[in-house]
């Protein structure tokens, strides 16, 4: 209840301050990232398993779910937005217009994230290649809900989302878009939840040996924890360059093979002198590269597994020294990626390795892996999401200088090393569950 | 070698509502120990700061005559660890589970987890998101026993299990534990498996351990006692007297033959009347209460 107050509040500051802006892009997606994050995101990613129990059906839990996470959510930003505009000028003409169409953008969008929720819960064919389409489409849903918010919040004003901000801006295509995206949001109404089936209880009577036997790999222990983890932030980010990435190049009409070679080469070009100290010709892409590198450099779920990370034979210096090792890890690993493509695809090798920066965002990271391992899993989901709408400001406001991203990450480092020793020596760090990252909805 | 299991001696931990300690706790080498309490004794607590889930404020925790703290990995290496929620889910399957694990444990015997694996009912491929609780209680088991550790230490692993599940759970526990040099540690509130399965007992409340020792000598020292008394003696303020009922002259109390024998009711105007034995669960309703 605390964090939807302060989520509203932040939203009405936000308008509070945008309100005169010609520009409403940026606004009506944080709008809509809110209504994301407070509806499809935490209202049902966190609904509480005894909702199921309650005596109504599940048509009616899911359908009651639905209407706060969509309209209910929608009624809460249109009250913040609306006192937000009255507060700072007072009642003005077509002032009621846009703010509906935010309304309908906020209410379509939640909509969309509950469809998703709904693929995510939808029972899968016992076999077949409807099996295989149907966990390709679950996961890929699971990927895209911690996202959604975050794509409103910052990505729908950053890559200039053709979304018309006045309803005499719309093209038929636009409003083609609207209708579909409500017509999903709507239909999602109308999903019935199934109870998943415990897997246990069918199995095994027929079962033969062969596929009781994990495999033997050599790859085992702590070095199957780092591959692991690894796949999931090179996912987290590959994902995220690559659907923005693709997002860019056709918002740029960049079609042709050499043009991409040339926006990639541009991209990378970046990385000398003037790239990293953007300030204002910071473009959406470098932005969402940005993002991707701390959401991989976060993502590790090792704060949801610290229970049985301590029953193991993994002394705690040992323990501290994978948090705040991996996040410089998977920086010096980014770093490694930018430098070798330069390389390859620019021809030159960088002029400067950003040492500072480099100790600047690992350090960053490490503090926000500290604080995460405190927080219970709404919490982290907050700081999650606060993170990646706060690092693109770096871009904008400009890189700080060498001296401050260096202190800024020693700093960081040594907050880490604090934090993760006073929460690794508290009992209630070991009884939370952490950020829900590609997590099942239901579990 | 020390000759016990785990030592606990003055273990204190604080909590802005609640204190543990100071506890005294013993599970001698070999010994299947029942760490039994009502809900919100301290059980899961104690398990916690043994593995260090947690800093303790005073005391001392001893496994297998190692510091828990200062020989936290070697001890690790040896004591095995099972509780519901043990959150195995980024992994994903059952197998994948079981690959991680077993790197931790040189001592890892493949066909005994396979066998293992038989007799729980699990598949390499089984999603770990949707075992149910039971399975995930048997995932947990699975990786705690395939390595065969010189300790288990099990935190509520048959709460809300079915009867098939724990008949599961145990037989597969017994059969482990038959080498007489593994010791387990069990909190559970499921006192007709304690009571046929430990042959050690332990019982906290509020923090502070009433009473251990072996079941036998457990049960033995404890009667049920019907008593005529005065009525204006209150016969529960004696040491070791745990009123049970009363009703005018007559009470029902739970008495504590160490502290306080039958004899020595007649010196403070109590006339008993009958005695009974107790079974674990009468003891532990009449002392959690």
């Amino acid at each position: 209840m605390s964090f939807t107050g302060l989520s509203i509040a932040v939203l009405w500051w936000f308008w509070w301050t945008k309100v005169e802006s010609a520009d409403l892009l940026m606004p009506f997606g944080y709008s809509m990232g809110m209504a994301f994050q407070l509806g499809p995101q935490l209202a049902m990613r966190y609904m509480p398993r005894a909702i199921w129990y309650l005596p109504i059906s599940r048509r009616e839990a899911w359908r009651a779910l639905w209407l706060f996470s969509t309209a209910g959510v929608t009624l809460l930003t249109t009250l913040a937005k609306a006192t937000a505009m009255i507060a700072h000028r007072g009642p003005e003409p077509g002032g009621a217009a846009r703010l509906m169409l935010s309304s309908v953008y906020d209410f379509t969008y939640s909509g969309i994230g509950c469809a998703l929720v709904a693929i995510v819960m939808r029972p899968r064919p016992a076999r077949g290649p409807r099996r295989q389409l149907a966990a390709a489409a679950a996961g890929c849903a699971e990927v895209a809900i911690p996202f959604g918010a975050v794509f409103g919040f910052a990505g729908i004003g950053q890559f200039r989302v053709g979304l018309p901000t006045y309803w005499s801006e719309f093209t038929p295509l636009a409003g083609l878009g609207l209708a579909a995206g409500l017509t999903v949001a709507i239909s999602s109404y109308f999903h019935v939840p199934v109870p998943i089936r415990p897997v246990t209880s069918t199995a095994s009577a027929g079962a033969n040996h062969a596929d009781r036997r994990p495999d033997r790999s050599p790859l085992t222990g702590l070095p199957r924890l780092l591959a692991h983890e690894y796949v999931l932030a090179m996912l987290v980010a590959g994902c995220l360059i690559a659907g923005s990435g693709a997002v860019v190049l056709i918002v740029a009409h960049v079609g042709s093979p050499s043009d991409v070679a040339a926006f990639v080469q541009m991209e990378l070009g970046r990385i000398d002198g003037a790239s990293l100290p953007a300030g204002e010709g910071a473009d959406p892409f470098a932005v969402i590269v940005l993002v991707a590198c701390f959401a991989a450099a976060i993502a590790a779920r090792f704060p949801a597994m610290m229970r049985h990370l301590r029953a193991l034979p993994i002394g705690t210096a040992r323990l501290q020294t994978l948090l705040i090792a991996w996040p410089i890890a998977i920086w010096a690993h980014n770093w490694i990626v930018f430098i070798v493509l330069h390389y390859l695809l620019v021809g030159e090798r960088v002029h400067s390795l950003h040492g500072a920066a480099f100790i600047g965002v690992s350090g960053i990271s490490a503090l926000i892996v500290a604080v995460s391992l405190r927080q219970s899993g709404p919490q982290q989901t907050f700081v999650f999401s606060s993170l990646l709408v706060a690092v693109p400001m770096l871009l904008f406001v400009g890189f700080p200088p060498a001296w401050m991203s260096a202190g800024g990450g020693i700093f960081g480092f040594v907050g880490a090393v604090a934090l993760n020793r006073a929460a690794l020596r508290r009992s209630s760090t070991y009884r939370h569950s952490g950020l829900p990252i590609a997590w099942p909805l239901i579990r | 070698m020390s000759a016990n299991a785990v030592e606990i001696r003055g273990l204190e931990k604080r909590f802005p509502s609640f204190q543990l300690g100071p506890l005294d706790l013993t599970v001698p080498r070999g010994a299947i120990y029942g760490f039994v309490g009502p809900n919100g004794a301290g059980k899961t607590t104690t398990i916690d700061l043994v593995f260090g889930m947690g800093a303790k404020d005073a005391g001392s925790i001893r496994v297998l005559g190692l510091d828990h703290e200062r020989d936290e990995t070697a001890m690790k290496r040896q004591v095995a660890y099972v509780a519901p929620d043990l959150y195995f889910q980024p992994w994903g399957r059952v197998g994948k589970v079981i690959q991680f694990v077993r790197g931790f444990y040189p001592t890892w015997d493949h066909a005994y987890g396979e066998r293992l694996m038989q007799a729980l009912d699990l598949k390499a491929d089984d999603r770990v998101r949707t075992l149910s609780f039971g399975g995930r209680i048997k995932l947990a088991l699975l990786v705690a026993l395939a390595w065969k550790p010189a300790l288990l230490v099990l935190d509520e692993p048959t709460a809300g299990l079915d009867a098939i599940s724990k008949q599961a759970i145990f037989s597969e526990l017994l059969a482990a534990v038959q080498d007489e040099q593994r010791s387990v540690l069990i909190s559970s509130h499921g006192l007709a498996d304690v009571e046929r399965f430990a042959d050690h007992l332990g019982m906290i409340k509020n923090g502070r351990l009433l009473f251990e020792g072996t079941t036998a000598d457990v049960i033995a020292r404890f009667r049920m006692v019907d008593l005529l008394t005065a009525e204006s003696l209150r016969v529960g303020e004696h040491p070791g007297v745990f009123v049970q009922r009363q009703d005018g002259r007559r009470s029902r109390v739970l008495l504590d033959l160490q502290r306080t024998p039958i004899e020595r009711l007649a010196a403070i105007g109590a006339t008993p009347v009958a005695d009974a034995p107790v079974t674990l669960e009468e003891l532990f309703i009449a002392l959690g209460r």
